[in-house]
């Protein structure tokens, strides 16, 4: 009973510290004053996010390679079939989950994408090589993270530019 | 007296089970086979390479995705990146059209005699 007081005392003070530090300057006395009504009320401080500044572009060739054929004759073909999981990529700032910028992209939040689909090479000389890449959507987006206490934006901060790439589960690019 | 039917009868599907079971095979097992035949040893989710090796046979290369598992086709040489075809993500396949392929071609490739047909860079 006694530590959960602690606890509590120790986030009221927190929280102080927090609004004070936006609103005014903070006297040194202030972390240490009884907390009053309103300042409690202002413990309710929370973080938001938001994707912003979202676009995307399609058919987009991701960078790893998904499949690699050496053909062994010359004037012999390699086909590359399905199988294969492509990595999908969700890059992230500040304290945001995955599973929240993926929902917000409107994508699954899972690593990865298997591949059902194949290619063939034209005849090739020995020792050339058939590979694939995935391809998918590219998305291009930006994170800000608010603070809040109560109904006002307390901070802000807005994250570089990020990206992520969705794997199309039925196309590839072969080469 | 009833028990020693049962018995046999147990002893039999044993073995009858044990020789259909596909979990083991290797690359090699399917070397030799149509591709068809090799079909039930080949594991869904893995990545398969298809080298057609036609050119080996003085004709032009034809095979595309739609005919996996097509008698239509011959297993000349097989690996994988693992031991056993079912524990395998990678499996390279040369394969050859049957048609083309006499009795002397499939015992040359099942002691071995076509294995730089697959290149194997897994």
């Amino acid at each position: 009973m006694r530590s959960k007081n602690r606890w509590r005392a120790g986030l009221l003070a927190g929280a102080i510290v927090t609004v004070a530090l936006v609103s005014a300057p903070l006297s040194a006395s202030a972390s240490e004053a009884k907390p009053e009504p309103e300042v409690i009320r202002s413990a309710q401080v929370w973080t938001s996010y938001h994707v912003v500044n979202h676009t995307k572009t399609s058919n987009v060739v991701g960078t790893q390679i998904i499949g690699d054929c050496t053909v062994a004759r010359n004037g012999g073909t390699c086909t590359i079939t399905s199988g294969k999981t492509a990595t999908r990529t969700i890059q992230l700032a500040f304290n945001v989950t995955r599973s929240a910028v993926a929902s917000s992209l409107q994508i699954s939040s899972s690593t990865s994408a298997t591949i059902s689909v194949a290619c063939t090479s034209p005849p090739m000389n020995a020792g050339e090589s058939w590979r694939a890449k995935p391809k998918g959507t590219k998305h291009f987006y930006k994170v800000r993270e608010q603070t809040w206490a109560e109904d006002v934006v307390i901070a802000s901060r807005t994250s570089a530019q990020l990206t992520a790439f969705n794997p199309s589960a039925t196309s590839i690019y072969c080469y | 007296l009833n028990r020693r039917p049962a018995a046999a009868l147990g002893a039999v599907l044993l073995i009858t089970l044990s020789g259909c079971s596909s979990t083991g095979a290797s690359p090699a097992d399917i070397v030799g086979r149509t591709f068809a035949e090799a079909d039930p040893d080949l594991p869904e989710n893995a990545q398969y390479l298809v080298q057609d090796v036609s050119v080996e046979f003085d004709q032009k290369p034809s095979y595309n995705a739609d005919q996996f598992g097509s008698s239509q086709w011959t297993v000349l040489a097989s690996c994988s990146d693992e031991d056993t075809l079912q524990a395998s993500s990678v499996i390279e396949i040369a394969v050859a059209p049957t048609s083309e392929v006499g009795d002397q071609e499939v015992e040359a490739a099942r002691n071995g005699e076509y294995a730089d047909l697959v290149t194997c860079d897994f």
